[in-house]
């Protein structure tokens, strides 16, 4: 565990770090105020005022030994229309027709490991290795928002009108985050399916 | 009762403290950039430390009071009418004028009362349940700082030399927000691990990251909930408010502490706030 700052710490080099963001989540610890999981790491606030970093870090501890039975998460479907700028550049790169990008990216049962970049924003994965192009080299300074991308063995869409260099295969309606409630459609954990709309 | 808004200033909005809890969906927990300000002028009125008031960014605004009102303006030196860091009981009619600022970047207006509406010229903020009377008190001006005290960060270790961050005088950069203050200085941070890129993680608020140009930002109250750059340092909490006044083109440097005294300032600086105002 590295000391971030004054009031966070960073658990790195979790082989799961979905469940223990689940076990952390499930037995809130006093003074902690935010968890925030990436691929491979979770950061914890606290405050300083209500809390130390080795109380955290013991409460961690603890979690990490809990064996907490992870949540299987909720299946999410995103009808998508694939009709990306991008699609017929990755389907070049992956020397596979367009239908087959498709269908690859549509087959997949994806896990949204984190959140992050921008409210509502899902990093999706993994992506089949056939069609798993890596970014753009120069990001488009406005992706329209609903685009939905391909990076490397990651997938997602963009909640809102973003810059990004993600190549672009898709489009969709859903509602990635509602500034006005607060609500993401996506959570750590979930699981995602992408449905092909034909309009 | 109501308040006119007469002119919006530049980047006038409506701040309480932030919403904690959402990092994990990508939601910074926003809230006043100068935490301590808005705290001080909310105690000046008699509201909850908590309560919403209005944050003014380099050009204040003008509002005409529908009613008398309980109000305090505190943070950045601005040139306002009417004493800053003071109770202030002002008359229906009344027209707040506040311009540019002498020293720091934003200042914070508080009414007794619960406010809400939009800030945009010709609107009408609405103050409920507002008194009209109060106890006048004063609040000691707040100590901000240009040299900012920091921890280590997540990537401290990984930096070969920590000289340049120490040793530069930085300049704060035209393109600083509530997202993130860039800093510009002679010597770029040379040797970020990873070439300067690594995989996502969670960034903490005052992460100071160093992007391959090697010219650091300190990620604010609106950033990213997580960052692929190197932090070589994180800003100590207790300066997160001298943060919040740097205007572009301000000279800083920074000088490292331990996690001990990060914490002790912090909680000397709980213990200044709870004593300013008399």
């Amino acid at each position: 565990m590295v000391w971030a700052s004054d009031q966070s710490l960073l658990v790195r080099e979790l082989d799961d770090c979905l469940a223990l963001f689940h076990a952390l989540h499930q037995r809130r610890a006093p003074g902690v105020t935010d968890l925030s999981p990436a691929r491979r790491s979770i950061l914890i606030r606290f405050d300083a005022r209500l809390t130390e970093h080795a109380a955290v870090e013991q409460w961690v501890r603890q979690a990490s030994v809990s064996g907490v039975a992870p949540s299987p998460g909720r299946l999410i479907e995103i009808p998508v229309r694939y009709d990306g700028p991008d699609l017929a550049d990755v389907a070049t790169a992956a020397g596979l027709p367009v239908e087959q990008v498709i269908a690859l990216h549509a087959s997949t049962e994806y896990t949204a490991y984190f959140l992050g970049f921008a409210p509502g924003f899902a990093y999706l994965g993994d992506v089949p290795e056939a069609i798993a192009v890596p970014r753009r080299g120069t990001p488009r300074v406005a992706v329209p928002a609903g685009s939905v991308g391909i990076a490397g063995r990651q997938t997602g869409v963009y909640p809102a009108r973003l810059p990004g260099g993600w190549n672009l295969i898709g489009s969709t309606d859903a509602m990635m985050f509602d500034e006005a409630t607060g609500q993401t459609l996506v959570e750590p954990g979930d699981r995602v399916r992408f449905v092909p709309r034909a309009d | 009762m109501r308040i006119e808004v007469l002119s919006p200033g530049s980047l006038t909005t409506i701040r309480d403290l932030g919403q904690p809890g959402r990092t994990h969906l990508g939601i910074s927990p926003g809230g006043a950039a100068d935490s301590v300000a808005l705290r001080l002028a909310n105690r000046l009125v008699d509201n909850r430390e908590d309560a919403p008031g209005l944050e003014m960014t380099l050009q204040g605004g003008r509002f005409r009071f529908g009613a008398d009102a309980v109000i305090a303006v505190t943070g950045g030196e601005f040139d306002a009418s009417v004493p800053l860091n003071t109770t202030v009981v002002v008359q229906g009619g009344f027209e707040l004028r506040i311009a540019g600022t002498r020293t720091g970047v934003r200042c914070y207006l508080a009414v007794n009362g619960r406010l809400s509406g939009t800030v945009r010229r010709g609107e009408q903020l609405i103050m409920d349940s507002a008194a009209t009377t109060a106890a006048l008190r004063k609040a000691t001006p707040y100590p901000y700082r240009k040299t900012l005290r920091v921890t280590p960060g997540a990537d401290t270790d990984a930096f070969p030399d920590l000289a340049p961050l120490h040793q530069t005088e930085w300049t704060v950069s035209d393109h600083s927000n509530r997202q993130g203050i860039r800093l510009l200085g002679d010597l770029p941070i040379i040797g970020a691990p990873g070439g300067g890129v690594q995989p996502s993680e969670g960034v903490a608020l005052g992460a100071i990251q160093v992007p391959p140009d090697g010219q650091p930002v300190i990620l604010f109250v609106d950033s990213q909930t997580t960052g692929g750059y190197p932090v070589i340092a994180n800003i100590a909490s207790v300066d997160l408010p001298s943060v919040a006044q740097l205007r572009p083109r301000d000279r800083v440097r920074f000088e490292m502490i331990s996690f001990a005294e990060a914490r002790r300032l912090l909680l000397e600086q709980e213990a200044w706030i709870a004593n300013a105002i008399r």
